[in-house]
């Protein structure tokens, strides 16, 4: 129906909107379905500048909330039998084997998981289960015992007694790990300082008398630090064997694709026998903040079945909506919408040297009407070269009707002009450069672009739409008096692309920004 | 000119439309709205299959086209293969091209548009999914017995359902 969405600008960047045409413009604006609005600020708020906290972790496959203790604990994984399918990335099954398949020596029904997508199963990776519950616990067994967190726990065996004499030093020294184990980053990370050489001058320009003196301790211990040797030898003997396999190679089959490599960080596996199940990763529900005042916009509901708010506070529901159609080319689009070819770049390309009429809808989302006032800032060209277009809009006080029910609505004025038909469009006299049609809480403005003959790329340009609505004072004395009203305004600047001037020549220094 | 053969024991319902030289086997359930175009050569359906809803079975080409047994047809798929074996699964509107033939116990995911340029035959046990099929694995067959033990039950319970709430069709030769 109509080209894309009128963007809206954040004033978090920059306070008022820059040039469209500069390539830093387009991270500023964003569709007003993806913004908020703080009511005691009263100013817009983006994804960008809205502070951000985690409300509730969730596993997405069984929908179990995790306690943000046990998120830490379980390694931000799903402790239930949640698993990613190393092949496909689908979550996995619990299935039972087939009795048939299995050893007939074997009593008891063994679990699999089964990836109901790829059809991967475990029994490639010879991964069986005796009990469908708590799998991961019995996967994390097996996994306990792979390289990586061996030489995780002999670094850790390794640093923990010589970071231990240190910590007595610390003024606060407590008995219980956990704050020997913050202490002691704090330490290392001094340490790590002072062993680039200049840090040692900095630390101690940069210390009180007390902090000195541990320093000073320290720095007489360095020397003792043994040596850490990793009991994992380094790679290049299997790495020899890996490269000369695959050089003797005579079928793929077995061998992964890089993609199914990635799953494992420490050594990626090359046979399809060492892919490994992966424990689903957590995902977590947030809850958004104004950066300014800390009022809450958004805060989901806390159980992870639900996908309603608690608070829900969007732009969308105080700022007006805009539009923008083309309204002589509805009869073209319409035919290419039957033939099923998209047509939204047909309808998006302007000719260089014409001059368009365009329509700008507003709605408006208050339970009052609203005025407005539309301000044009006019392209400027870039550089020396003239504004390659121009747009007019009306200047005057656009009234929108307010969002009530469906019979509230008054009928449509009577006195408007036609909106004119396709084939009326070198008739420029005869478009109206004002209200083209009120229906319910939507006002159509007409508006006009001229393109010159040197016009190409984007036709952006920047709007500064201003309405004043009126918002009653709900804090008054008494209940039953009708507070006094009082007429608050609101400014925001919005980009409106009103389409694209195909690139005439290959070479050309202006990127279309899409 | 429309030779429709039609084993006493199929469920086919009146509303499908066929045409050409069709043989569906025994056990078979047709389910109303499907096409099964036998254009150019003769299409032969076997025994036990469940052909859902929507499903269009196109032969353009002189060849017999011959479907095995125990296949499952989802809603809405479309299939121009030549040969296609045993068991197997095209998925809810996948299609299949007429370069491909199928052997047994394959499963085409839903929504995978399966056309390979060149003629090939998909070996057993092949499970293709991803974009336009681009992605395939070789399935270790697990839980294909489970799999063919329920389809069974399946057609069982359609075959006594379905003409309680559609009329059938009978075949031109008994």
């Amino acid at each position: 129906m109509s080209g894309p969405p009128v963007l809206y600008h954040c004033p978090c960047s920059q306070l008022h909107a820059p040039p469209p045409s500069l390539p830093s413009a387009a991270n500023q604006s964003h569709p007003l379905e993806t913004l908020y609005f703080c009511p005691e600020c009263d100013a817009i708020r983006c994804a960008r500048c809205v502070s951000v906290e985690v409300s509730t972790y969730y596993c997405p496959n069984c929908l179990f909330e995790v306690p943000s203790a046990s998120v830490r604990a379980e390694k931000n994984r799903c402790a239930r039998n949640c698993f990613v399918c190393p092949a496909c990335s689908n979550t996995l099954q619990t299935v039972s084997m087939d009795p048939s398949s299995s050893t007939p020596s074997d009593p008891g029904e063994k679990y699999i998981l089964y990836c109901t997508y790829c059809r991967w199963d475990s029994t490639l990776v010879a991964m069986t289960f005796d009990k469908p519950q708590g799998l991961a616990s019995q996967f994390q067994k097996i996994e306990d015992d792979s390289p990586s967190m061996r030489e995780l726990e002999r670094l850790r065996d390794h640093f923990e007694p010589l970071l231990r004499p240190r910590t007595s030093l610390h003024p606060y020294t407590h008995a219980r790990s956990s704050s020997a184990n913050n202490a002691a980053l704090a330490t290392l990370r001094r340490d790590g300082r002072d062993t680039h050489g200049h840090g040692m001058r900095a630390s101690r320009l940069g210390r009180s008398g007390r902090a000195r003196d541990v320093e000073r301790e320290k720095e007489k211990y360095e020397d003792d630090l043994p040596s850490y040797k990793s009991i994992t030898a380094p790679d290049e003997p299997s790495e020899q064997e890996d490269i000369s396999l695959l050089r003797s190679l005579t079928e793929v089959d077995d061998i992964l694709p890089l993609s199914q490599q990635q799953t494992d960080s420490w050594i990626p596996p090359l046979y399809m026998t060492d892919q490994r199940p992966l424990r689903l990763p957590l995902q977590s529900k947030k809850s958004k903040r104004c950066p300014a005042c800390r009022h809450i916009l958004i805060r989901p509901e806390q159980k992870a079945q639900s996908t309603k708010f608690k608070v829900k506070i969007v732009a969308a529901n105080y700022l007006p909506a805009l539009e923008v159609s083309r309204p002589e080319d509805a009869s073209v689009s319409h035919v290419r919408r039957r033939t099923g070819t998209v047509g939204s770049s047909g309808e998006m390309e302007l000719h260089a040297g014409r001059s368009y009429h365009f329509v700008l809808a507003l709605t408006n989302p208050l339970y009052d009407p609203i005025n407005l006032r539309l301000g044009l800032q006019q392209p400027s060209g870039e550089g020396t070269s003239k504004p390659h277009f121009a747009v007019h809009l009306p200047t005057n006080t656009i009234g929108v009707a307010a969002f009530t029910d469906v019979w509230d609505y008054d009928e449509d004025e009577a006195g408007e002009e036609d909106v004119p038909r396709a084939g009326q469009k070198d008739l420029p006299g005869r478009w109206k450069l004002g209200v083209v049609e009120r229906k319910a809480n939507t006002t159509k403005v007409g508006g006009e672009l001229v393109l010159s003959r040197e016009a190409q790329g984007d036709v952006k340009v920047n709007l500064l739409v201003t309405y004043t609505y009126k918002s009653e004072d709900s804090q008054a004395a008494d209940g039953k008096e009708k507070g006094e009203a009082e007429l608050k305004t609101f400014a925001f600047w919005t980009v409106v692309w009103l389409g694209t001037v195909p690139l005439r020549q290959p070479e050309s220094t202006s990127q279309p920004v899409s | 000119k429309d030779r429709i053969t039609i084993h006493s024991r199929a469920v086919v319902c009146s509303d499908v439309d066929l045409k050409g030289d069709v043989t569906i086997g025994s056990n078979t359930v047709v389910h109303p709205k499907v096409t099964i175009y036998a254009i150019a050569g003769p299409i032969i359906i076997g025994s036990g299959c469940i052909i859902e809803e929507g499903v269009v079975i196109v032969n353009k080409h002189k060849e017999t086209m011959r479907i095995g047994d125990e296949n499952h047809l989802e809603i809405n798929s479309r299939t121009e293969s030549p040969s296609i074996g045993n068991c197997n699964l095209i998925g809810t509107r996948a299609r299949v091209h007429h370069t491909v033939s199928i052997s047994s116990y394959c499963v085409i995911q839903p929504a995978v548009i399966f056309s390979p340029p060149m003629p090939e035959l998909l070996p057993e046990y092949t499970v293709v999914y991803g974009e336009g099929g681009s992605e395939r694995r070789t399935w270790s067959g697990q839980g294909a017995e489970q799999e063919r033990a329920l389809r069974q039950k399946h057609a069982e319970y359609l075959r006594e359902l379905l003409p309680k709430f559609n009329r059938q069709r009978k075949g031109d030769v008994d």
